[in-house]
């Protein structure tokens, strides 16, 4: 892991229609690590939504295909999750392995295989669910259509897969100037983009409602915060009052106190245009609607809040970034809360979201000095204000 | 470089500059540090065995219950306390021990140990604690993911009353009462059956010296037994209700083997077809290994493989059983929680002769490894929710 403050800032658009590049060499490591951020152009709609779910198949399934290369190597399986409109592609392996790395971004994140043999048959198959109820409440996946066929798969893919929509950022044991060396002699296959069809005028995607298990997942969550807005560190520290450890409120409240759910969290969350406040609850299903009893509950809780319970947040947050907790206030999506070490995808989301590199360094530092009014308000605004979805298991 | 002593009333091979310290306790305390390079971070695992803790049929559920009560602390103040200074505390049970663990920053080390110590003291478990804890217990239940589901009915086939699942019965739970908490808490917090270990950034004798002050006044207690763990393979497909999805499940007679080992790294290999990881807690006792799936049908590549192709795969297995474990050397969570379930299990087991047995994995080992996993010869399981 590479300490933040070794950030080489200098991110490189490195020519018009070319990935954006990020190194973040840190002295001394001995294995570097690649995040690749590729960001969605366009808010999907109902048949592209489909789409995208059987295309992060195969980018899944093309960056396991090499894990065996990388473990014998001495690196890691390639992992590709899943983000709220974006991939995230981690690959980590013994310095001097850039070339590799650069090779499986290329594979899995600019083209992908997708025979249309392939991608025929999994149009047919029903859509396999994550089979967690936790991970569906984190990332909702979008509801399958019937009306999709081949072609949307395919233009959804070319639109998707272009340079200007990729980020990578390498760090650890890199050599600057080593990243773009790699990318320059990495041959990436980008197609031309096809013009988005009809299906752009679709209505917007449902949130599948089947489950496997029997809880319903209750959220309220905020407008997003870009890199840079003034509201964020406050946020990040109300994020860290509201959900981080066993005295934050979630867990004391809903937890602890009413006895209403098992598992509940509230953080930032990443997504393709900032960080999205969020207060995820899961509970049984059949108890009826608690959206507005838990909103009712945290606020009640936010509003007694003293300076006793911000001394316990700022030092959950240093925690956090030291060396990371499982319930950390700051998200980097389904691969779990970031730490300060974890330069390489702090750099790369800031950068995905619009902002700069340096946003993510200075985030931590200004969320510790963030005063009690002002983490209260940014807690009450994200409850007072934030839009309920509930999504029901089966009951 | 590695280096060991035993405690009792005299300290043997003191290691004054070494990375790696171990030592027992005369109450039996197993007591494993590791200094790794993580600047600025410690983990301190405390791993407490339910082998020899009395747990069945007639009380399943009763050490879950008690993990929840146990992590509060007999003040029910740990975490108030720990959090206020950035520290945090988990807790997973699995069938061999409870473990508990404190991130906490190098200069807190002691802080974290006192809580530790704390919880293996004592348990608060008035009736209203286990009555709230019954209501947690039964949101907890509704979220249990479909894998975890069916890896739990694999051991239960596989093992019967020996392979009951660690969740519970909350039919059983419901006639607990805070006689049998306090009674059951005595049993498990043993020193006979308790171990702590350090990982990350810290001088390890130095924290043999703090766990001796604090842990060597706990009773001494039961060593705790070995499970017999008599395995039938059921050679039908099993329909768990509930659960969506399938899995396969292996039998294996411990990770201190290279064929054990075989049967892990080829695990996580078949993880690539399959999309999702293995599961499987540390144990040097017959055991399962569970590998979930969206479907049967996911497993295909598995059961179209020719013996070749299998001796093909020996490489691959290897790397993935040693890569297992170098990554928990390289990450002080889930070292000092692998180095705690060791030093219960087998005290001369280290993460770096895990590493070297899985290396020396042959190609015949491989290729039984990776043939365990087809349809004729894995426990088949299929989700009744399809």
């Amino acid at each position: 892991m590479i300490p933040a403050g070794l950030l080489l800032l200098a991110a490189q658009p490195a020519a018009p229609g070319a990935p954006t590049l990020l190194e973040v060499p840190a002295p001394g490591a001995a294995r570097a690590r690649v995040d690749a951020y590729l960001r969605l152009p366009f808010a999907l709609k109902e048949r592209e939504a489909a789409a995208w779910r059987l295309i992060v198949g195969f980018a899944q399934a093309e960056a396991r295909s090499f894990a065996p290369a990388f473990v014998r190597g001495g690196g890691s399986s390639p992992l590709l999750h899943e983000g709220d409109g974006f991939l995230h592609l981690e690959v980590t392996a013994p310095a001097g392995s850039l070339r590799q790395m650069v090779q499986v971004v290329a594979q899995s994140l600019a083209s992908p295989s997708m025979p249309a043999a392939e991608v025929a048959k999994a149009l047919r198959a029903p859509m396999a669910g994550r089979q967690d109820a936790w991970l569906d409440a984190l990332s909702p996946a979008a509801k399958a259509s019937s009306r999709t066929r081949d072609n949307h798969v395919s233009d959804l893919a070319s639109q998707v897969f272009q340079p200007g929509n990729l980020f990578i950022v390498a760090s650890g044991a890199v050599e600057p100037g080593a990243l773009a060396a790699a990318v320059d002699q990495q041959s990436f296959g980008f197609r031309r983009a096809e013009r988005r069809g009809p299906v752009r005028f679709d209505s917007d995607p449902v949130t599948e409602t089947s489950r496997d298990a029997s809880v319903d997942s209750i959220e309220i969550f905020g407008p997003v915060a870009k890199p840079g807005d003034p509201r964020l560190p406050a946020l990040l520290a109300a994020a860290a009052a509201l959900g981080t450890g066993k005295e934050a409120s979630v867990y004391r409240v809903l937890r602890e106190q009413m006895g209403l759910s098992y598992q509940q969290a509230a953080f930032l969350w990443p997504s393709a245009e900032g960080w999205r406040p969020r207060v995820v609850v899961l509970r049984r299903s059949g108890q009826g609607d608690s959206a507005e009893q838990i909103r009712a509950a945290l606020l009640k809780d936010v509003e007694a809040w003293t300076p006793a319970v911000l001394q316990r947040a700022k030092a959950m947050t240093a925690s956090a970034f030291r060396f990371g907790l499982p319930d950390g206030p700051l998200w980097g999506g389904l691969d779990g809360p970031l730490t300060g070490l974890d330069s390489g995808p702090l750099a790369g989301l800031t950068l995905m979201m619009g902002g700069s590199a340096t946003d993510a360094a200075r985030l931590e530092a200004m969320a510790l000095a963030a005063s009690l009014e002002d983490v209260k308000s940014a807690a009450k605004g994200w409850l007072e204000k934030g839009s309920v979805r509930v999504v029901k298991g089966r009951g | 470089m590695l280096a060991a002593c035993l405690w009792g009333t005299l300290v043997l091979q003191p290691p004054p500059s070494s990375d790696r310290a171990r030592g027992v306790l005369a109450n039996g305390v197993r007591v494993v540090a590791q200094r790794v390079d993580s600047p600025g971070e410690v983990r301190i695992a405390m791993a407490a065995s339910l082998l020899g803790a009395g747990l069945g049929r007639e009380n399943h559920g009763f050490a879950h219950l008690l993990e929840h009560l146990a992590a509060k602390g007999p003040k029910k103040d740990i975490d108030a306390r720990l959090e206020l200074q950035g520290m945090a505390l988990s807790v997973e049970t699995t069938r061999e021990a409870m473990v508990f663990e404190v991130a906490a920053p190098p200069e807190l080390a002691s802080l974290a140990l006192d809580a530790l110590l704390e919880i293996a003291s004592g348990v608060s478990a008035a009736q209203e604690d286990i009555q709230k804890e019954l209501v947690i217990l039964a949101e907890e239940e509704a979220l249990r993911s479909s894998a975890a589901l069916l890896a739990g009915e694999a051991w239960s086939a596989v093992f019967g009353e020996d392979g009951l699942d660690t969740f519970g019965s909350l039919e059983v739970m419901k006639t607990a009462k805070p006689g049998d908490m306090e009674a059951l808490h005595r049993r498990v917090f043993r020193g006979a059956g308790i171990a702590v270990s350090a990982a990350g950034d810290i001088s390890p004798q130095a924290f043999l010296d703090r766990v001796k002050t604090r842990f060597e006044d706990l009773p001494r207690g039961a060593a705790p037994e070995p499970p017999l763990r008599s395995a039938v393979l059921p050679g039908t497909p099993l329909v768990v209700d509930g659960a969506g999805g399938a899995a396969r499940a292996v039998l294996l007679e411990g990770m201190d083997t290279s064929s054990g080992l075989a049967v892990i790294g080829a695990a996580i290999a078949a993880a690539r077809f399959t999309g999702s990881a293995p599961i499987f807690s540390p144990s040097t006792y017959r055991s399962l290994v569970v590998l979930p799936a969206p479907s049967q049908a996911a497993f295909a590549p598995l059961d179209e493989m020719t013996t070749g192709q299998r001796q093909m795969m020996h490489a691959e297995v290897q790397a993935m059983a040693a890569n297992w474990i170098a990554s928990a050397r390289r990450s002080p969570a889930r070292l000092a929680r692998l180095n705690a379930e060791l030093a219960l299990q087998n005290p001369s087991l280290t993460p770096d002769r895990l590493v070297d047995l899985a290396r020396s994995i042959d190609a015949a080992q491989a290729e039984q490894a990776v043939a365990a996993w087809s349809g004729e010869r894995a426990v088949r399981l299929a989700g009744g929710l399809q």
